[in-house]
């Protein structure tokens, strides 16, 4: 848990934690009123708080619909926000593409994901589910990303991981990529055999994993 | 294609009857611990029965037959405590990749073929309050609800042998079903009378029909569907467990218990150690089918719950395309503990994977029952 959260827009971080829309919103417009820069709030205030809500849930005491209200409070707080980052040039810790891979219909470990890289300060596509090679590589080429993140929730559904980094391979664009996968049947084991640059258990070592992967 | 489930009912196997249902009720709570039980609780997944064909698989190898298992045959009474009525269900599109259809809820379902045999709803009927008071009278109470001569039908079974079962919705799965996995989640904070509307409305519908079949007929198992879990734990957590959900099931539970009911029974995949003691504190006692993957491990829940959970399932499935060695060490780590203390249908934990050869599955059966056997013989 963060200790170092300063006091004057606390507010904002115990409403993201708490998963209240309402006044995480209010607290932004406290401190855009008393202008506050906006990358403050989103680095020292929000970011922080969906880290915390990510520890928590590794540790068992946050749960789905925990995690889901307190990425809906983070998201209302950046729906104010955005449009300020944006004027001031502000960019995202970096842009990930994801998806749920071909012939695979599960969304719900998909959108974990995506709620959470969003609070952690990523720039977020949604491809959807039963995401076709292609499609990846189409997103990958027109978007710029950083990283391809795919999941599976079928063990039948695991090999189109295999197809689609092959296929990003043979497109060209797999050098400048990085690439997590994650769900249900996949392991450190399969990552390592297909080829992916990384492996996530859940939806909160994503962010861990999405930072690393971009640092690197 | 008649049913957008038509591909999972062609994945059923032949099963016949291990023991009746006075030992295995026995078996289940710990009173007695004759000899293993040991299934296949779901058979093949897609495609597999086709590379075992290829394998020389014989006839009664496709539809299990020459397999040896021990277990019981269940009898469902068939009487209805969930979602009645609505509209037939009809395929809209049907492709080689996909089948969608419009359920008897109204959902769009989409079928992915070559990778599953269950479809997925695209849509779901109820988001609010406004939704739910729609849709409400296909849970309510209604003579509808028992079939046929159901009364004869479950003595039929009974005498037969099989262990008399009936099914409640799920307290998660069933909202799920109407909501959504994600609205769900939401509404358990955002909407949480509608939750306690839902589950209030089929608690008591499940209790009228389950009150009148218990006249006149013993259930020896009730069924509960959860599927709530993934590898990295439970979707809700014990707070969600027991502000929601137990106070359906002990509705249910209270009136069973009163009329000799012993066994209930959830079915959840996933990790669901964080919630085994709110649910055994709902009454539950048998737990399955037990996804090593996904953290259960039998052998350890035997040392912390001991004759307080019985199980099925247990069986890493995933070890079955590996080689022996390694076929032979889960067996050797998961059998012998529960030989010695019972209470567990042992068995894979779900559809046996597209990859393992035949060679492998023959080799799997033979062994578990050579240490089924040989502990058997120096169990004290």
């Amino acid at each position: 848990m963060n200790q170092n959260i300063p006091e004057k827009w606390k507010s904002l971080y115990d409403a993201v934690l708490e998963g209240n829309a309402a006044a995480a919103t209010a607290a932004v417009d406290a401190a855009i009123e008393a202008n506050e820069s906006p990358q403050t709030l989103v680095d020292e205030y929000m970011i922080p708080a969906m880290d915390d809500v990510g520890e928590k849930f590794e540790q068992n005491e946050y749960f789905v619909p925990e995690l889901l209200i307190s990425a809906r409070a983070m998201k209302a707080a950046l729906t104010k926000i955005q449009p300020l980052l944006t004027a001031s040039g502000s960019q995202p810790k970096g842009r990930v593409a994801l998806g749920t891979v071909k012939g695979d219909l599960h969304d719900i470990g998909k959108n974990l994901v995506a709620a959470m890289l969003e609070g952690g300060g990523f720039e977020v596509i949604d491809l959807g589910v039963d995401v076709d090679p292609d499609k990846f590589i189409d997103t990958a080429r027109a978007s710029k990303v950083d990283i391809i993140a795919m999941s599976a929730l079928l063990t039948t559904t695991m090999p189109s991981m295999k197809t689609t980094i092959e296929a990003l391979k043979a497109a060209g664009v797999r050098d400048g990529l990085k690439i997590m996968i994650g769900g249900a049947p996949i392991t450190q084991e399969f990552a390592d055999e297909i080829g992916a640059d990384a492996y996530g258990d859940n939806a909160s070592t994503a962010v861990s994993i999405a930072r690393s992967l971009v640092a690197s | 294609m008649e049913s957008i489930l038509e591909t999972h009912r062609t994945l059923g196997i032949t099963r016949t009857m291990g023991v009746r249902r006075e030992e295995y009720v026995d078996f289940m709570t710990f009173q007695e611990n004759r000899r293993p039980l040991f299934t296949e609780i779901f058979g093949p997944l897609l495609g597999l029965r086709e590379e075992w064909a290829r394998q020389g698989a014989t006839p009664r190898e496709q539809d299990f037959s020459a397999f040896r298992f021990r277990g019981p045959l269940f009898g469902g009474i068939p009487v209805n405590t969930a979602w009645i009525g609505g509209v037939p269900e009809t395929i809209l599109e049907s492709t080689p990749d996909y089948t969608i259809a419009r359920d008897r809820m109204g959902r769009t379902m989409k079928l992915s073929r070559k990778a599953s045999t269950l479809p997925i709803p695209i849509d779901h009927p109820v988001r609010d309050w406004d939704d739910w008071l729609r849709i409400k009278e296909h849970y309510a109470f209604c003579e509808e609800r028992f079939g046929q001569e159901w009364e004869a039908k479950a003595r039929a079974m009974r005498d037969e042998g099989r262990v008399i079962v009936a099914n409640i919705p799920g307290g998660f799965d069933e909202p799920r079903q109407l909501m959504g996995e994600e609205q769900l989640c939401l509404s358990f904070h955002t909407q949480p009378d509608l939750i306690h509307d839902m589950l209030d409305t089929i608690g008591g519908t499940a209790e009228q029909v389950l009150e009148r079949v218990t006249r006149t007929i013993a259930i020896d198992q009730l069924n509960i569907h959860e599927d709530m879990a993934g590898k990295g734990g439970p979707l809700i957590g014990p707070r969600h467990v027991r502000a929601f959900i137990l106070p359906y099931y002990t509705r249910i539970r209270n009136l069973l218990d009163s009329r000799g009911t012993r066994l209930f029974f959830q079915d959840s995949d996933g990790d669901m150690s964080p919630l085994i003691p709110a649910f055994l504190e709902g009454g539950l006692n048998i737990m399955g089918p037990m996804e090593p993957v996904g953290g259960n491990d039998i052998v350890t829940l035997r040392r912390q719950y001991g004759t307080r959970l019985a199980f099925t399932g247990g069986i890493d499935k995933h070890v079955l395309r590996r080689d022996q060695a390694a076929i032979t060490a889960e067996l050797e780590y998961r059998i012998p503990p529960m030989v010695r203390t019972g209470g567990a249908v042992l068995g894979i934990d779900h559809r046996i994977p597209n990859g393992t050869p035949l060679e492998n599955y023959r080799f799997y059966i033979n062994k578990a029952w050579e240490i089924m056997d040989r502990e058997s013989a120096t169990r004290p």
